[in-house]
């Protein structure tokens, strides 16, 4: 099991109150397989994938990636975890302003203090569509684009586990499918797995699972797997949650 | 209550170290001037009763002899004691503009924080301003909340300025800082007036701080402005000072002009009004550089940063991005740091050389030479036949009042004086000296405009005689006086014969007397501090040996100079105040950039690096730009002092002063980056990654 996720909880103090977000999440995420997360705003789909991502300690119940159990753990080491076992595309596009596309995707290397692989980089701009603006600062990328080049970044160094944040929330209609499509392919090719948060049922259907999220939980009952899911059953199933 | 009234408070709080370092930069410029002011008014009450620091104060011409070169058609008096009168008010009206104009670094540092501090803070509340437009306020009620702000900033940094320079002086007051570096400052009178005036002028240059970004900001589309936004750097460079063609045009141009008129200038002004005149370009000059360090800081900031940049591989792979490709957002730091440690290496390249004249002077003058000197008319003869035999003594008399010091000596002495020091060309002088001939020192001859061979006619109230000039030279006749350092070095010698013409102004022969060892080779008489001793004993009699003399000089040349260090040490804290919050600023304004460093595995140890990296390269690239501008304007300083004060002085640049310059810029700058290093490294990522 790459990732594995056992009784979560996490509240937020807001003044005296306390709002539970999560309130004892359970979920699997087996070696090469792509999961996606749904559920309303708010209900908690970022905060799983910060704890995931080992941003954020939950209050209690347990995350093991690669079966380091990331509780317990201080922000050094959980650092270090996220560093090396995992890579993470956000919804907004997130590239280093100053670096040039090239420069992103080499930049996990120079944080993990390793020699840079350019060969490997530029193989990963080039698995994306992105060889020929490797020397374009992010200003002068569309926002596909930059999605795209996020997207090298986080696989640059083949993780075991790739957290995206709604990948298609900035872009248009066309330049979405064109971006999961590809996400899908690369990560099948690299045998990464995927734990993708998203409010798009088009995109969520090309995972090989997806999961909703419902007042904090994540119901496994509720769940749809499938080689091929259909953007309608995921659309039902959202009806049937009353999501 | 008015928006502004609601929210300007909020704002000031919300950016609390901004607003703070605002406070700080319009307190301590005007503090420093302020300062200045009161040490300045307070030295010139102290002196006000010595001719050379209060040129009100009447010179006497029939309190001492008359020089007059012959030839001279003026009124036989006047023109030597105007000369000397106008070099002597000359050094120190320089010196109190220099330092006056010194202090207007620490304004102008304190100055930029301001304009710098309110340009980045109204750019980052952009959105904010167009989301009030689209609530409905108007462009009025927008700019009012911040020139609100800048009102606040202004007052509480004027208040503080005011109030600050108050215990700032009487601490310098007494540490024995004073304008001219001797005069002991007892009660402090301070010019109330003049201080509320800087003060509010402090407080205004918040108000015109305030003014671009606002008028910039108002021209802002909301609709477009409220659009989702992915790049925080793509709002930042809105703020970028750019260099533009005619400002790197212009510069050359306005130095050629000048310098093809400044001969003409130097004609038709007075000395001090044509320095004033040189100051006050010199600072336009900085002005202009400030404008090339954007510019400087993406080229040679990017070269440099290659070369020097060591640390951990990402933080040096972003910093050197950063200051390649965003380098115009560092300049004002680099600015910064480069105006204050360049000011600092001038004053030092100015301060060595005028040490180094006062050792050559004493290589000529004072070394191997004992003096001795009698509070009453002559030192007694027990006294003299106490020093051993082997010694040479030379006997003068009293010198005349100033500004014409005439002394007597009898030609034998000085010829066994010269012959003693062992140099032909002084035994030459020596042998020719006689009762028809004077010796001038160099200052002498330059003031008078004449030289060997020349004839000045010496009257007194006693007679007048016309003397040939046997020699110009300060190897012989030189007796240390407390006067200031030229006024010392100008007199003349009479043979001994001709006492009777200064008699009713100058005690008797023997009144003074050096001595020299004839045999010794050594450039110290061996048992020349047991003498003193004992010359000390009788209370009419002291001593001082030549070395002493030339320690005590230039311990008063530093004394003339720690003002300078105190405006710059208050403007180096100003630097790192300026380094500190653009820091900031920058952390804040690149808030989403780190988190994402954080996401993709930074530590907080490397944001920490990242950012002390950042700090140090700061302080690199402001102490080689300091170096840089440093090295002429010392120059140009060198130049300034040989012109109105007549000083030998010789440009030399001893190397640690340039290794200084920059470990000093750099400590500056690493301790200004430690606060933002931590904050930065203390950032939550997890919230700034997802909201832009």
């Amino acid at each position: 099991m790459i990732l594995s996720v056992r009784g979560l909880t996490k509240s937020y103090g807001l003044g005296e109150a306390q709002i539970a977000v999560l309130r004892g999440v359970d979920l699997d995420v087996g070696e090469g397989e792509l999961c996606a997360v749904m559920g309303p705003s708010g209900v908690g789909k970022s905060t799983l994938l910060n704890l995931v991502a080992g941003l954020e300690q939950a209050d209690a119940g347990t995350i093991e990636v690669l079966g380091t159990a990331l509780s317990g753990l201080d922000d050094q080491a959980r650092t270090l975890v996220r560093r090396d076992k995992i890579g993470i595309v956000y919804q907004f596009f997130n590239l280093v302003s100053n670096l040039t596309a090239l420069e992103n995707v080499l930049l996990p290397y120079y944080i993990a203090e390793v020699a840079p692989d350019r060969e490997a980089a530029s193989r990963a701009l080039e698995r994306v569509g992105m060889a020929k603006r490797s020397d374009h600062l992010p200003a002068q990328l569309s926002g596909g684009e930059m999605q795209l080049v996020s997207i090298a970044r986080a696989l640059v160094r083949k993780p075991a586990l790739v957290l995206a944040d709604e990948p298609t929330g900035n872009v248009n209609v066309a330049t979405g499918r064109r971006i999961l499509a590809l996400l899908r392919e690369v990560l099948k090719e690299t045998g990464s797995s995927l734990l993708m948060v998203t409010h798009n049922p088009e995109d969520a259907a090309r995972a090989d699972r997806v999961v909703f999220m419902k007042d904090g939980l994540v119901p496994e009952e509720a769940s749809l797997t499938g080689d091929t899911l259909h953007v309608a059953e995921i659309h039902e199933r959202l009806r049937e949650l009353g999501i | 209550m008015t928006l502004g009234r609601f929210l300007a408070p909020r704002n000031l709080n919300s950016d609390r170290f901004a607003t703070l370092c605002m406070v700080l930069g319009v307190a301590l410029g005007t503090a420093t001037v302020n300062v200045v002011l009161s040490l300045d008014d307070n030295t010139r009450r102290v002196e006000a009763a010595r001719w050379s620091t209060n040129p009100d104060l009447a010179l006497d011409a029939g309190a001492t002899v008359s020089l007059v070169p012959v030839g001279w058609e003026q009124d036989a008096k006047g023109p030597a004691l105007e000369d000397a009168r106008e070099e002597t008010h000359e050094d120190y009206q320089v010196m109190r503009s220099a330092i006056r104009l010194g202090s207007l670094s620490a304004f102008l540092v304190g100055a930029l924080i301001v304009f710098f501090s309110l340009a980045v803070v109204v750019e980052h509340r952009r959105r904010e301003v167009a989301l009030l437009r689209s609530l409905g306020a108007t462009a009025r009620q927008t700019a009012g909340v911040f020139v609100r702000e800048a009102a606040w900033v202004g007052a509480i940094g004027a208040v503080l300025g005011f109030a600050l320079a108050i215990p700032l002086t009487y601490v310098a007051a007494r540490l024995g800082i004073t304008t001219t570096g001797r005069a002991r400052i007892g009660s402090i009178v301070f010019p109330w007036g003049e201080m509320l005036a800087v003060s509010l002028l402090g407080g205004l240059t918040a108000l015109l701080g305030v003014v671009p970004p606002v008028r910039r900001i108002l021209k802002l589309r909301a609709a477009e402005t409220l659009r989702p936004r992915f790049l925080d750097a793509d709002q930042a460079r809105a703020y970028a000072k750019r260099t533009s063609g005619v400002t790197l045009v212009a510069l050359p141009v306005a130095l050629l002009v000048y310098g093809l008129l400044r001969p003409l200038f130097r004609e038709v002004l007075p000395s001090l009004a044509f320095f004033v005149l040189e100051a006050l370009l010199v600072m336009l000059a900085l002005f202009a550089l400030l404008l090339l360090v954007p510019g400087l800081t993406r080229s040679l900031g990017g070269l440099l940063a290659g070369v020097f940049l060591r640390g951990p591989a990402a933080a040096r792979l972003l910093v050197t991005s950063r200051i390649r490709r965003q380098g115009d957002e560092l300049a004002w730091s680099v600015g910064g740091i480069m105006l204050v440690f360049s000011l600092l290496l001038s004053l030092h390249i100015s301060t060595h050389a005028l040490k180094a004249e006062v050792s050559r002077f004493a290589e000529t003058a004072l070394r191997g030479h004992a003096f001795l000197f009698s509070h009453d008319d002559a030192i007694p003869a027990a006294v003299l036949a106490a020093i051993p035999d082997r010694y040479v003594k030379v006997a003068f008399s009293g010198g005349t009042p100033l500004p014409n010091r005439v002394s007597a000596v009898a030609q034998a002495d000085v010829l066994r004086f010269a012959r003693a020091v062992g140099k032909p060309e002084l035994s030459a002088i020596a042998e020719r000296f006689d009762a028809d001939r004077t010796i001038l020192s160099t200052l002498m001859a330059r003031r008078l405009g004449i030289s060997t061979g020349d004839r000045l006619t010496l009257s007194s109230p006693t007679g007048e005689r016309t003397l040939e000039v046997a020699g110009v030279t300060d190897a012989l006749g030189f007796v240390p006086t407390f006067e200031t350092y030229r006024n010392a070095k100008t007199y003349a010698l009479i043979e001994a014969s001709n006492y009777h013409l200064i008699a009713p102004f100058a005690a008797p022969i023997g009144n003074a007397v050096v001595i020299t060892d004839a045999s010794a080779e050594a450039r110290e008489l061996p048992d020349w501090r047991e003498l003193i001793r004992s010359w000390r004993k009788g209370s009419h009699v002291y001593g001082l040996s030549g070395t002493d003399y030339e320690w005590m000089r230039r311990r008063e040349t530093d004394g003339d100079f720690v003002i300078f260090d105190l405006i710059l040490l208050l403007t180096s804290v100003l630097a790192a105040v300026g380094v500190s919050n653009q820091l900031m600023l920058a952390v804040h304004a690149r808030r989403r950039e780190i988190a994402l460093l954080r996401v993709l595995g930074m530590t907080p140890s490397q944001i920490r690096k990242m950012l002390l990296l950042e700090g140090g390269f700061v302080g690199l690239l402001g102490g080689a730009l300091a170096v840089l501008l440093g090295i002429p304007l010392g120059f140009a300083s060198l130049g300034a002092l040989k012109l109105v004060s007549a000083f030998d002085v010789q440009f030399e640049l001893p190397l640690h002063y340039v290794v200084l310059t920059l470990a000093g810029a750099v400590s500056v700058s690493m301790l200004a980056a430690l606060y933002p290093a931590r904050r930065a490294a203390r950032a939550q990522s997890a919230e700034s990654i997802h909201y832009e």
